[in-house]
């Protein structure tokens, strides 16, 4: 036992690269208790679902078909301002780049860690399905989750958004529906499940108000397909504390993204063996 | 003990405890939710024998570890850390161990509060690791204060929910190949 406590108390404090053979044994504990933890997941979720429960198939399906054409539009408005400006560069001699197919993937969540530490969620789908680090991840009513962060032959780790460990993101404070205008803003994670931080307000500008819609305009960091994804509402809207000119606000996920049963991948690139590229997976 | 079963609940437990604790968590900024493997070890600890209890103790935390990733700053990367709560589930045993004999074994309530009190000492050790950790380590995404509370609202949640399983524990304690409430130490030699 004493020497069992020293390897222990060793193998706690060892640097992260002398300790990444312990990943292949979470793996493997993480397949042997999946067959007791995805079905208790889908019986929990189904309880306690992460949002709005809607009675009516047809009424979400609705809902999530309304929200997939704000978002297409509201990109598609940003992709033209941005292509004007392509072709501007192209009749200078520049070349433009295609852009890669997306399509999307459903999958479900097996598991939560066992430890509330970490915010990730464990999805069924992994390299087979095409799944790669950095694959983004939306879930009910086209809300963004967040990225894949470890991907093996059949699962893969989704980082939430709302998780301190993802980091800043760059966002946009829609004003209205109709078009892409906005105000740019930068979210960083709290810990509690929102995202706080400063909306650039030029002079003359229309106020935010809670209820606003934020989505994702980040083009360095997320991929193309992702852009204008809803974030969420802006629950708070208060004067920086320390510049009060400056407005901060406090944005909310439209669902408890820890606990979401099923998720959308959205997968770049051909469908691994088929040419074609022209048909959609899924699984659940 | 009866190896076979213990693995048995072990891996209904540790499922019910990655399905159940995002669901069952409570709170925003502290976040706290219930432990069903730990009330379990705390179970073993009140009726096994005292090296077996502290195996199994030692065996469920490592099963923990081996369940929980740390998310690290490093382009999302995690890390799967052995120890923690392998050493925190090992140490609340022993206390536990030494405090069993001021317990009604066969009461869910006695389950309960040693699960609160044991819970909260096996997670001192696991926050008290990771903080160690996190020095050199700035990587990991960690804040010593707000864990600590989180989880000392988790050993009571954990406690409640210990009472609750001690009903479903103590009518398995034969398979489990354990004695529960058979009169120890001096009653036993007094035959009481």
């Amino acid at each position: 036992m004493p020497s069992v406590i020293v390897l222990l108390l060793t193998c706690s404090l060892l640097p992260s690269r002398a300790i990444r053979w312990t990943s292949w044994f979470g793996r493997l504990t993480d397949t042997l208790v999946a067959p007791v933890s995805h079905p208790l997941t889908k019986v929990s979720r189904w309880l306690w679902p992460a949002g709005a429960r809607f009675d009516d198939r047809e009424m979400q399906q609705m809902y999530e078909e309304r929200e997939r054409l704000a978002e297409l539009y509201a990109r598609e408005q940003a992709e033209n301002g941005r292509l004007r400006e392509y072709i501007k560069e192209l009749q200078r001699g520049l070349e433009l780049n295609p852009g890669l197919p997306v399509r999307q993937l459903t999958a479900s969540v097996y598991r939560n860690p066992a430890d509330l530490t970490s915010r990730e969620l464990l999805i069924r789908a992994g390299e087979r399905e095409g799944v790669t680090v950095g694959t983004v991840v939306t879930c009910s009513g086209l809300q963004l989750l967040g990225r894949v962060t470890d991907v093996g032959p059949a699962t893969c780790k989704v980082q939430p958004i709302t998780s301190k460990a993802a980091g800043r993101i760059l966002a946009q404070v829609m004003l209205t529906d109709a078009n892409a205008a906005g105000l740019a803003c930068t979210l960083d994670p709290v810990g509690d499940g929102t995202l706080r931080g400063p909306v650039a307000q030029p002079s003359g500008s229309p106020t935010v108000t809670p209820g606003m819609t934020v989505r994702l305009n980040d083009p360095d960091r997320w991929p193309a397909s992702s852009q204008f994804v809803l974030i969420g509402q802006i629950e708070t809207v208060e004067p920086d504390p320390a510049q009060p000119l400056r407005t901060v606000i406090t944005v909310r996920p439209s669902v408890l993204l820890d606990r979401v049963g099923e998720v959308y991948l959205r997968l770049e690139g051909p469908i691994p063996g088929d040419a074609a590229g022209s048909r959609s997976g899924g699984r659940s | 003990m009866n190896w076979v079963a213990f693995a048995l609940f072990s891996w209904v437990l540790l499922g019910l405890e990655t399905s159940m604790r995002g669901t069952l968590a409570l709170g925003d900024a502290y976040r706290a939710s219930p432990s069903f493997v730990f009330p379990f070890a705390a179970f073993l600890a009140i009726a096994a024998p005292s090296t077996t209890a502290r195996w199994s103790a030692l065996l469920l935390g490592l099963l923990v570890d081996l369940m929980t990733s740390l998310e690290t700053r490093d382009a999302g990367a995690s890390i799967t850390l052995l120890g923690p709560n392998a050493l925190g589930y090992l140490l609340a045993a022993q206390l536990i161990i030494i405090i069993r004999a001021l317990l009604f074994p066969r009461n869910p309530l006695s389950l309960g509060f040693v699960s609160f009190a044991g819970y909260l000492v096996a997670q001192i050790v696991v926050v008290a690791l990771y903080t160690l950790r996190h020095r050199f380590d700035p990587s990991m995404v960690w804040e010593a204060t707000p864990e600590l509370v989180s989880r000392l609202l988790a050993a009571l949640y954990t406690g409640g929910v210990a009472v609750l399983l001690g009903m479903l524990f103590i009518p398995f304690a034969g398979v489990l190949g354990l004695q529960i409430g058979s009169p120890r130490g001096r009653f036993a030699r007094r035959g009481i």
